[in-house]
Parts: C-alpha cells; structure tokens; sequence
C-alpha cells in the first residue's frame, strides 16, 4: 500500500494544498452571461 | 455567470444563433459540420445537443442556450475525455475538461477532499460515480447526459448511451476482417506531426502498422533493472518493423522527482505504476499528436482473463463466480480493485468498502447489459464492462490531461464506437481467450499483417518492483519525510511503513 499511499500523499501535499497551483497553460477561458446578468470577471471571485 | 475552461487543444468552441457549444470529439470535424447546418439549427436546444451527443465519437459536449435555458452536458459512453462541472458559492457554474484546472479554481481553504476519496483511491484508483477528489467537483460518467439550470440550481441527468449490445454474434474471422477496416478508418486521419507510443507490444505495434511509413515510435523506459525485458521486446519490434524508433530513458534516480512533478501537472494522484510517468515525459516530445493504443486489453481480453476462463486456475475462484454477474459479492462486482483490498478492508470496514463496491457497480448497471451465457461468461463480460467504464476510460482521460498539460493531443483510436460495437459482438466464450490465448483478435490480426512479430517474448507491462522501490529505491523512507493522506484511518500508518526487510504491499 506504501506507493498507492505515497501517490495520495503527494497529491495532498503538492497540489490540493498549495497555494501556487495554477491553470493548466495555454487554457481557454470562456465567461458567459446567463439571461439577465452582466458579464463581469471582477465579480467572479 | 459561467466559466469554461477548455485545457485540450482538440476542443472547439462554436457559437450558434441560440448559444455557445463546448465540443472534444475524435470527429470534431463532423461535429463542427453538423453544427453549421440549417435542419439541425432549427431544433430545439435540448434536441440539438441530443443529436449532436448520438453523432460524436469519443466526444463531451456542453452547450450554454444564450436564452437563459438549462445547459447541456453530454458525454458518449466511449469518450476518453472529461467534463467537470461546480456550483461556486455565489451561484456561478464552472465547467471544464481538467482536474487541475478545476482544484485551481477553488480557493485553496475551500478545497475539502471527498469523503470517499482516499478510500476510492486505494480500492479503484479513480472515483466511483459522479465524485471527484474534491467535495463540489463532479463529473459525467460514460453515456450520461446531463441538463443544469443555472440560475436555480436544478439538475437533471439521465444515461443517453449504454455500452454496446449487439445482438449478432460475429465469429473470430469476421471479427478479424471487421476489427482491420475499423481500425483502418479510425487511424486514418490525416496528421503531420505526430508519433506512436510505442511499447512494442500486440496494441502499439498494429497502431503504428496503420499509421504512413515513417512515423516515429516513441517509447519511454527507466534503467531500472527489473524492466530491461520490456525495452528489448520494443527493440526487437521496431528492429523487425524496421522502424523510426525513439527511446527516452528516465533514470531510477531521479524517479520520485518525475513521479511528483507527473502528479503537480496533473492534479491528480496517479497509479503507482509507471506508466504516468512514463507519459509525462512523453509528452514533453515536440509532436503534436500522440497515438496510442489503450483499451484492446479491456475489450478483448487481457492476459489475467486466463484465471477465469481456464478451467484449472478458475477453481479459486469458484465462490465469486457462483454468484449473479450483477451480484456486490461476485467475481465481475470485485474485479478491477486494488492489490490491498483487504487491508483497505481492515481500515476502512467492511460496510464502507461494500458501500463503494455497489456505488460503482450500480453505475456500470446503469450503463451496460450483459450478453445472457454461463456465469463465467457472464462474470468475464462484467469484468470487461467495470474495467472499461471505471477504469480505462479513466486512464484514457488522464493520459488526455497529461497531454494537454504540454500542449499535446491524444488520439485513442481503439476506443471507436465501431470497434466497441466489434467487441460486443463476439461471443464472450471466445472474445477474451480462445485457444489458449488472450486477445485472440487482435493477435490474429496482427499475425495477419505482420507475420514476423515476436509473440511469444517475455512482455510484462508497466508494473513496478514495489518490494525494492520502497525498501531501497526511490520511495525509500518516503513516510519519513512527507505527511500521510489526512484520510488514512490512523491505524493505516503501520501498512505504509516498510522497514528493510519486509515485502512491500
């Protein structure tokens, strides 16, 4: 079980807890507007 | 407001007179095609992403009516692609086709593990059903579709595709000639730059025999001792294919860094075997698009379909296959979990593992039938249909994310809907194992078009020496210097430690 636990760990550690991880890069992103709102990617957070 | 994140470079946006679509298909041409054309433009929306679902292959699609009406999400039963959806705390939807994208769209102190995570992970590798790693990311399973109203909340999923069952039963030879024509239309996409992943085994090698002359084959290995065997079997391949053969070796040394940075790329924890890894450094390769070849073993027999469909090894195994195939306690039920199913077991319980055993197989229920026969041949059918549904298909899409993470695409032509409908087809007494051999298929074909292919060499996988690597390798003392999972019942700890001189689980 060590490896199976060493990979969960690592994930843990390195990624679901660090703050730094970022977007895969060259991602697209798209923000749309649903019926009645204005689209304003400042309000997203 | 709704955010989409489209990591693939294969995924195309288009926009319609009545909303947006999100689309990853191997036929993304036809899709676009479909897309642009006035009978299908005058259908209603939930109509339109209903055709456009049944037409793609391999595919996820997501509209968003610019009317203000439900989205659609849709996934085919064969797609080696992701669609991720959340409900944010003020209401937005985030919707995208990569796990690291959609951790990094939570703020890093609202990030909560799934409950089942690390259990499911230990049992199965990959979540059972809809969950995720992360409490509030979900994703489609295999044939699901799905409808969201954005502004209530609301959700409707149904299963739209359920995995093939045909009613004709294909002989071997026919199965043959069917699988070569198949698999001549799914490779025949034009490319420029582009390579095999090349292990020299039956899979990759008849891929790279219906790629143009002169594609490269790309193999990765490690100077680990234990699988030397494994890069002479594809030196011999490509030596007798007269290939374009690229070799990368990963030095053992440095492994543990390449296991780290292949889960960071991620997002995700990976199968500790290495095959993740090797792909990630795969993909750091200046092509464009990578072929591959996974998921034959699933559809037509691996080698371990020997344990139950030969009379003598079976016998072990005669209380799970007494069992209905759609039994929780029977063989097809159990296949396709971990090498520590009783220690997880042990420190799970027994009612939280059985918990998990029936939300995955209720799932493959849901999206599969089995073709009536003897039990065995109705466990080995089920055995076949949990591997596709909630494994390989899972370690396709990582694989896709590993590519996108470095700008790559993926092509995974042996998960063609024509070739499931192939597989389904062929009487499962003799689909996995005929003969004395596994895959029988895909090894007849492969005979048939390159009767020179060393069969009989000693081919072992991606498996890793686990007993040396935590003992004395890469991961030695690992637990010594880094923190267990949070969800590892505290007793759990003693099963992660391998003082020198005690077997690794």
């Amino acid at each position: 079980m060590t490896l199976a636990a060493a990979a969960f760990s690592t994930w843990q550690e390195k990624a679901l807890k660090a703050h730094w991880i970022g977007r895969v890069p060259g991602t697209r992103v798209f923000l749309l507007e649903t019926r009645g709102e204005n689209a304003n990617p400042e309000a997203w957070k | 407001m709704i955010m989409v994140e489209l990591a693939d470079p294969g995924a195309f946006h288009a926009k319609t007179p009545r909303g947006d679509w999100f689309v990853s298909a191997a036929n993304a041409g036809r899709l676009q095609e479909e897309l642009g054309k006035s009978p299908f433009l005058a259908l209603g929306g939930k109509e339109q992403a209903e055709k456009l679902g049944a037409l793609a292959d391999d595919g996820t699609l997501l509209y968003v009516p610019s009317d203000g009406s439900p989205l659609s999400l849709y996934r085919t039963i064969n797609a080696t692609r992701e669609l991720y959806f959340r409900r944010g705390e003020k209401g937005n939807w985030v919707i995208g086709d990569h796990f690291r994208n959609m951790l990094a769209s939570v703020p890093v102190d609202g990030r909560r593990q799934d409950e089942n995570a690390l259990l499911d992970f230990l049992l199965f590798i990959y979540p059972a059903g809809n969950s995720t790693l992360l409490a509030g990311i979900r994703h489609l399973v295999p044939g699901e579709s799905r409808s969201l109203d954005a502004g209530t909340g609301e959700e409707r999923s149904r299963q739209a595709e359920t995995f093939p069952c045909e009613p004709v039963e294909m002989g071997l030879e026919e199965a043959v000639t069917e699988l070569e024509e198949a698999l001549r239309q799914a490779f025949g996409e034009p490319e420029g730059d582009e390579c095999v992943l090349f292990s020299g085994g039956v899979d990759s090698t008849l891929a790279l025999l219906f790629r143009p002359t002169g594609t490269t084959a790309l193999t990765i290995g490690i100077d680990t001792p234990e699988f030397a065997f494994e890069g002479e079997y594809a030196r011999e391949a490509a030596r007798l294919l007269g290939l374009k053969w690229s070799l990368i070796s990963l030095e053992e040394s440095g492994y543990r860094e390449h296991f780290e940075e292949t889960i960071v790329n991620l997002g995700q924890p990976v199968h500790p075997n290495f095959q993740a890894v090797f792909l990630d450094r795969a993909f750091q390769e200046s092509f464009g698009v990578f072929w591959g070849a996974d998921t034959s073993d699933t559809l037509f027999g691996h080698p371990q379909t020997r344990k139950i469909l030969d009379p003598e090894s079976r016998k072990l195994y005669e209380a799970l296959l007494a069992e209905p195939f759609d039994s929780p306690r029977g063989y097809g039920a159990l296949s396709n979990t971990g090498p520590d199913f009783r220690i997880v077991q042990d420190l799970f319980g027994k009612e939280a593992v059985s918990g998990r055993i029936e939300a995955r197989l209720s799932q493959v229920l849901a999206a599969a039938k089995v073709r009536p026969g003897s039990r065995v041949e109705e466990h080995v059918q089920m055995d076949s249909l949990v591997e596709f549904l909630t494994s390989t298909a899972c370690v396709a899409c990582c694989k896709r994310q590993a590519a996108a993470a470095f700008g790559r695409e993926i092509r995974e032509p042996f998960c063609s809907r024509n070739i499931l409908r192939i597989a389904s087809a062929i009487p499962p007494g003799k689909r996995f194992f005929h003969n004395g051999e596994s895959k029988p298929v895909p090894k007849a074909l492969l005979r048939k078009l390159f009767p020179e292919y060393p069969f009989y060499g000693k081919k072992g996988g991606s498996d890793i020496p686990r007993t040396r690597f935590c003992q004395s390798g890469p991961f030695r003392d690992f637990f010594r210097e880094s923190a267990f999972p949070d969800l590892l019942p505290p007793r759990g700890k003693n099963s992660c430690w391998i003082p020198s001189g005690i077997g690794a689980t």
